[in-house]
Formats: C-alpha cells, sequence, structure tokens
C-alpha cells in the first residue's frame, strides 16, 4: 500500500488549493496561502477521470473521395477537437498545415492524413484518399467549351453534357468524357479521347487539308493526331479525305474538294461545299452531296440499301435504288 | 574518541570558516579543492592519532531519472538500488586504500551514505589528507553540528482544535480521511512514545526507530520535547480532552537526529534520510513512510545543498519532503536550507486568524533555483495545543508546527486519487 499521487501531485493538490493570503498571489510571507485540508482533497478527487479518449477530426478539404486537377489550387481545410471534459487538445497537424496547399502536382492516387493528440497522450489520425486526375483543365458544366493553351494540355470536359474542346497548340490531350463532344485538336500530336457519347473529331478551323481515318484512329494534316472513342469526323475547308470505321459514323466534309468514305456499318456522308467523292460502303448509308452546286460530286452508295440527297444533277451517281 | 568540548570546538571553528569565506562547506569545496575549508580546519584541530569524521563525496551520481516502475513498491525497490549500486561501484577505487588503512587502525569506520552517494568515514587525519588526493573522490566536507530548533512553549490557552478547525481537517475525518493505514515520519529530537495521545500510533517493531547517534538504539525517547510537539500536531488522538492532531490514526516512525545535548551532524542526517528509504534494511520490503516531516534547518539562513540528493531520492519514491520554512524572519531573504531546495515543501507560520507569525523566515530564495516565492505555503504555527514530554500538553510556536500540519494532511491525501474508492469504517482503504 503506497501512495496513489506521485509526489509532484501531492504538491500542487496542497499548494492550488491553499487559500490564497497577504497581497493576492503567491507572496513572500504566505506563499500561496493558508493550507485547507478539504479543499486539498477536494482537488485530488474532484479531477476529471482519466481522459482516454482520443480527440476527433473533421477533414474538410480534402474530402475523403473528391477527385481534382492536376496542378489545380486546393487549400486543406480540416480541425480537430478533444471531447467536452476531455484534458484538452495537444495537436493538431494534417500532410500540410490547415489552410496550406495539399499536393495536386501530379496525378494518381493521393492521401492526406490528419493526426491529432490530447493532453493525455491520446491519439487519433484520420485519412482522406483523393485522385488527381490528369487533366489541367476541367469542366464542371454541361455543354460548356473549354479552351486550351499554345502548350500542351489535358483537357478534360467532366461535368457530363456534349462540350467542346479546343486543345489549340502543343501536343494536347482531350477527353470529352461523357456526352456528345467536339474535339479540335489544333496543332501538334494530339490524342482525342471522345469518351461515351457520340463524339466528333473536329478540324474545321484547320488551315490545312486533312487525313483522316476512324478506321486507323489517326488523322494527319494539321500535325498528327490519334483518336479514340470518336465516331464522327468533321473536315477542314481544305480538300479532306475522311474514312469511317465499321460502326456508325458521321463524315462531314464540308468546303474543299473532299473525300469521304464511309465503312460497313450505317454511315452519314455530308459532301458539303467544293467537288467531294463520296462513297458510303457498306450498310444503309445516307450519302448527301447537296451543296447547291449542279454537277461538282460524285456519289457511290456501295453494298447495303443506301439513301442519297443530291443537287439536280451530280457529275455520278452509282450503287443507289 | 572525540570529546564534547572537542565537537564543540569543531563547530565554532566551522562556523568562523563560513564567515570568513562567506562560502559554503561542501559545494565549494569541489571548486577551491578537494578538501573543504571547514575540514582543513578541523584537521589542523585533530592530533594526529585521533580520529574525525568526514563526508567523502565521490564521483557519479545515481541516474533515477530513468527508473521506470509500474508500482509504488518496485519502484522503491529500485530506487534504493540503484542508489547503492551506485555508492558500490563510485567507491571501488579508494576501497583497498580504506580496508588496509582499517588494518593499522588508521580507520575507525566506513558508513556507506548512499543516498548522496558518499561515504561518512572516521579516520586520522593523514588518513583524511591521503583521500583528498586519490581518484574518485570529488569532495570531503565536515560532518557538521546543527543544533535543534529552540522550541517555544507558553502557557497560553487557545481554543481547543481551532488549528485543525481553521485548516478544515475535522471535513477530512467525516469523510473518512483519518490516516488510517498511511506511515508518517519524523526527523526530530526523537519522541515521546509513552505520551496516551502517540503511544498507539507508533508502528513498532525494529523498523519503526532510528537512532544514528546509538544513544536509544531501540525505544523511542525524546529528551527535549520538541520532536514529541511536533509529532502531536500529526497523529495526537484526543486523550487530552481535545483532538490534537490531522491525521489521529495514522501511524508514526521517526528518526532521532538530534542527541540528548540536542545537536545533530550531517553524517547522522545523511543516514537518517538513508534509513528514511529503506528502515528495515532490505530493499525489497516497501516499509518506508508515506510523509516525512521536517522541523530542522541548518544554523543560518541562507543556501546549503548538503542534502539536496538525499531529497532528491525522498522524491524519487514520491515522498514530499516537507520542512519547516525556518524561524529567521520578519527580515526578506531570510529562508534557510534545506527548506528553501526546490525539492521541499517550505512551510511557513501563521496564527489561528491567519495573521502571519513575526519570526517565520520569509523570501524570496534563490537556493538551487531561480529566484522563487518562500516558504511556499502556510499553516497554523502559533500558540498550537499539542503533546508534550511526560504525558503533558503545551501550547507550541513556530515553523516546528506548522510543517505538521501540512505533513498531517499529506498523509491521507497522498492516498487518495480520481480513482480510489472512498474511504469507509468497514473497509480499510
Amino acid at each position: 500500500m503506497r501512495p496513489n499521487l506521485t509526489a509532484a501531485e501531492q504538491r500542487s493538490a496542497l499548494v492550488g488549493s491553499a487559500v490564497d493570503l497577504g497581497q493576492e498571489g503567491p507572496d513572500n510571507d504566505y506563499g500561496f496561502g493558508r493550507i485547507d485540508a478539504l479543499a486539498a482533497y477536494d482537488s485530488i478527487t474532484n479531477q476529471p477521470p482519466p481522459d482516454t479518449t482520443p480527440p476527433s477530426i473533421d477533414i474538410v478539404t480534402p474530402a475523403d473521395g473528391v477527385t481534382y486537377s492536376r496542378g489545380q489550387a486546393v487549400n486543406a481545410s480540416y480541425s480537430c477537437q478533444d471531447e467536452a471534459g476531455g484534458s484538452g487538445l495537444a495537436s493538431c497537424q494534417g500532410t500540410v498545415t490547415d489552410g496550406s496547399a495539399i499536393d495536386t502536382a501530379t496525378p494518381g492516387s493521393k492521401t492526406f492524413t490528419v493526426m491529432a493528440t490530447d493532453n493525455s497522450g491520446n491519439e487519433a489520425s484520420v485519412t482522406s484518399t483523393y485522385t488527381v486526375d490528369e487533366c489541367t483543365t476541367r469542366g464542371t458544366l454541361a455543354g460548356e467549351t473549354l479552351t486550351g493553351t499554345a502548350g500542351d494540355d489535358v483537357i478534360c470536359g467532366g461535368g457530363g453534357g456534349g462540350d467542346t474542346i479546343k486543345g489549340l497548340g502543343g501536343n494536347d490531350i482531350l477527353k470529352g468524357q461523357g456526352g456528345a463532344d467536339k474535339l479540335l485538336g489544333g496543332t501538334g500530336q494530339d490524342l482525342l479521347d471522345g469518351g461515351s457519347g457520340v463524339d466528333t473529331a473536329s478540324y474545321s478551323t484547320s488551315l490545312t487539308a486533312i487525313t483522316a481515318s476512324l478506321a486507323t484512329n489517326s488523322a494527319t494534316g494539321e500535325g498528327s493526331d490519334a483518336f479514340v472513342g470518336i465516331e464522327n469526323l468533321l473536315g477542314s475547308p481544305r480538300a479532306d479525305t475522311l474514312t469511317g470505321s465499321d460502326t456508325d459514323n458521321t463524315l462531314t466534309g464540308g468546303d474543299g474538294n473532299d473525300t469521304e468514305q464511309g465503312g460497313a456499318g450505317p454511315d452519314t456522308i455530308l459532301g458539303g461545299g467544293g467537288a467531294d467523292e463520296l462513297f458510303g460502303g457498306g450498310g444503309n448509308d445516307t450519302v448527301n452531296s447537296r451543296d447547291g452546286i449542279n454537277g461538282n460530286d460524285s456519289l457511290a452508295g456501295g453494298p447495303g440499301t443506301d439513301t442519297r440527297v443530291t443537287d439536280a444533277r451530280e457529275k455520278s451517281i452509282v450503287g443507289f435504288p | 574518541m572525540v570529546r564534547a568540548r572537542d565537537v564543540l570546538g569543531v563547530a565554532i571553528l566551522l562556523a568562523l570558516a563560513i564567515l570568513l569565506f562567506g562560502i559554503e562547506p561542501g559545494r565549494a569545496a569541489t571548486e577551491a579543492g578537494v578538501l573543504s575549508p571547514g575540514v582543513e580546519a578541523a584537521i589542523n584541530g585533530t592530533d594526529t592519532g585521533d580520529t574525525m569524521t568526514v563526508i567523502v563525496e565521490l564521483e557519479g551520481e545515481a541516474d533515477l531519472g530513468s527508473i521506470e516502475a509500474t508500482n509504488q513498491n518496485i519502484l522503491q525497490r529500485e530506487v534504493i538500488q540503484e542508489l547503492q549500486a551506485e555508492t558500490e561501484a563510485a567507491s571501488e577505487q579508494i576501497e583497498p586504500f580504506l580496508d588496509a588503512r582499517e588494518a593499522t587502525g588508521e580507520v575507525e569506520r566506513v558508513i556507506p551514505l548512499w543516498i548522496s552517494t558518499s561515504l561518512a568515514v572516521t579516520a586520522t587525519p593523514g588518513v583524511i589528507e591521503d583521500l583528498a588526493t586519490r581518484p574518485g573522490v570529488a569532495s570531503i566536507a565536515p560532518n557538521k553540528t546543527i543544533p535543534e530548533p529552540a522550541t517555544l512553549t507558553s502557557s497560553a490557552t487557545t481554543a481547543p482544535e481551532a488549528n485543525l478547525d481553521l485548516i478544515r481537517a475535522p471535513g477530512l475525518w467525516g469523510l473518512g480521511y483519518t490516516g488510517r493505514d498511511t506511515v508518517i515520519a519524523s526527523m526530530d529530537t526523537g519522541v515521546d512514545a509513552g505520551h496516551p495521545d502517540l503511544s498507539a500510533q507508533w508502528r513498532g517493531g525494529t523498523n519503526s526507530w532510528f537512532d544514528p547517534n546509538n544513544e536509544h538504539p531501540a525505544v523511542p525517547t525524546d529528551s527535549s520535547g520538541h520532536g514529541t510537539q511536533v509529532m502531536g500536531a500529526m497523529v495526537g488522538r484526543d486523550a487530552g480532552g481535545t483532538a490534537i492532531g490531522v491525521a489521529p490514526d495514522a501511524q508514526w516512525i521517526s528518526a532521532k537526529i538530534f542527541d540528548d545535548r540536542g545537536f545533530a551532524t550531517t553524517v547522522g542526517i545523511h543516514r537518517s534520510f538513508q534509513w528514511l528509504l529503506d528502515p528495515d534494511g532490505t530493499p525489497a520490503t516497501p516499509d518506508a513512510p508515506d510523509v516525512v516531516n521536517a522541523s530542522w534547518a541548518l544554523p543560518d539562513p541562507g543556501c546549503d545543498l548538503e542534502f539536496q540528493d538525499d531529497l532528491r531520492a525522498l522524491l524519487a519514491v514520491n515522498i514530499l519532503p516537507v520542512f519547516a520554512a525556518g524561524n529567521y524572519g520578519p527580515d526578506p531573504n531570510t529562508s534557510v536550507s534545506p527548506a528553501n531546495y526546490p525539492e521541499a515543501l517550505a512551510v511557513g507560520a501563521a496564527d489561528n486568524s491567519d495573521t502571519i507569525y513575526q519570526d517565520g523566515s520569509r523570501g524570496p530564495s534563490d537556493c538551487g533555483e531561480d529566484p522563487n516565492t518562500f516558504p511556499e505555503i502556510v499553516a497554523p504555527g502559533v500558540d498550537i495545543r499539542t503533546t508534550d514530554l511526560f504525558g503533558t500538553y503545551t501550547a507550541a510556536t513556530g515553523t516546528s508546527m506548522s510543517a505538521p500540519h501540512a505533513a498531517g494532511v499529506l498523509a491521507p491525501t497522498s492516498r487518495c486519487g480520481p480513482t480510489s474508492p472512498p474511504p469507509n469504517s468497514a473497509a480499510p482503504w
């Protein structure tokens, strides 16, 4: 049987509960005051029970499961709290200090951990896992226009809906993601990734003629591009060569003397202005050469039951019912 | 053998040395040389064939801070064993020399003072001087003589228990905290164990009484009255018609540091501190007291760290050393050692109306610490009705009487804590 209290606790119980005498506070006559047995006892027994509960932690930013764009400015926001009647918060420290920028420099899965301790040494730790995607620009709305820079961009449509994404110069990656998107890679070696929905690779702003193929998922002319998940092609105002794949494509030549070749699927081939050569290929295609000019376009329906839309007279029309 | 006159002579020489050099014997010696001036003076005053007693402080310090124990009993044992092992290791270098001189009769006695990593050596002046040159010896300090505190008693009768009412001791009793199952120790002039208010609470056995002067080796005795008065304020009961002690159910043990003529020596005090840590000389049995009261001080105000290691050892086993603040007031800066060590709880005195006791020592103090307020706390110490010799009662005054109030409160409260079950009469706690 030995004391429950350390010598330091015994001292503070006596001194802390003393009745202050003389000048206020400790002085050189009465010290901390006159001893009070009952108050000393109270000061010991009324101490709160030992705190065995760790502090709580609330991470507002980054919330668990969220995705940020690469390089996006995101400031950490979190707080810690010891329970009521606890020993009090001793420390609250996250991967970065509250209010400072979190890591979005590189794509991938990231963790953000906040550790807290109370004055009784109980520790708590909460971790948020967030993702930094590779997008340098990320859309938030449906149907918006997202425009990159002259340098290398990764632009993501986000937000669902049909977006228009312009890569401009540089070697860009354009991700349409949900919705029917229109992707304009611009110059440079671009990757156009339509994602879900019926998406279009558009060269409507190209200053040079384009050779684009959905069969090989590539295009040359305005730089050199690759396609993923692209269903439709829109040519430049120059003499383009557009080739479809075995699925349902819409090939739109626009101005210029274009050559358009549908694949096996039921394609829609639109010649637009200029003296175009339009081939429906397999499948039940719709081939449209109407540009208000008689006799300049050639149409070939190919196998299947094809439909044609022409001017009053064309240069050549074969393979239609 | 040293005759009484010689002891006094040494004491006077020491006092002169303190006045002349303005330094403290013992601690200052490590800077000025291994032999403190007090010891040099004592050597010069001792015939070559006679012996004298000094404290040989060894190089080395026990590492008490790193001791981790899961309970108080283990803590006590480990602290004692660490202290003893350190002193044993530190004395290895000079042991062959001491053994050889013991064989020739030049060394009369060597007592390990493991509480302060020292040896009490009784030997010829030649041996002492030789020791001073030996490796492993940090310093050699004199065995100083300390007179017992003056007892101020008066025939004034105050209302019984006014001092206890003031500090609300009866309120503590009402909760069941009467000191039962706790042990209070005094370092004093002894205790009159035959007093009806004290006799039942002596712990008894062979580990509850220590007389370093060997005048009353077996039976608690007090030839002064001071120690009996102090003990009465701590554990006295109500045989005289009024309750007089703060913790009337506490047991007591005591070290009679002052001899029958009223003098203590530093060696005897070191040995008494050491006894308090391990009364039965067996570290594994936890028989140290819960509380230690020391109503004594060095002869003059000032700072002398002679006993700092001893107080640190007590703290290491969770014993808070309660010291009378001293009676050197009312001027400022009249604190006295050991009360003014940071390790001690220095208790000043006030009367039962909370008016300061005029003669109590005042602060501030910077002994072993940054300047700090002094005393640390006050308690009733004026005309305190308490036990006296021959079964009588008296009214005693001074900080010697206030300190036991603090010790008496500590005895039960040191045992309670937030998780203690409340005591009741059926189940001792």
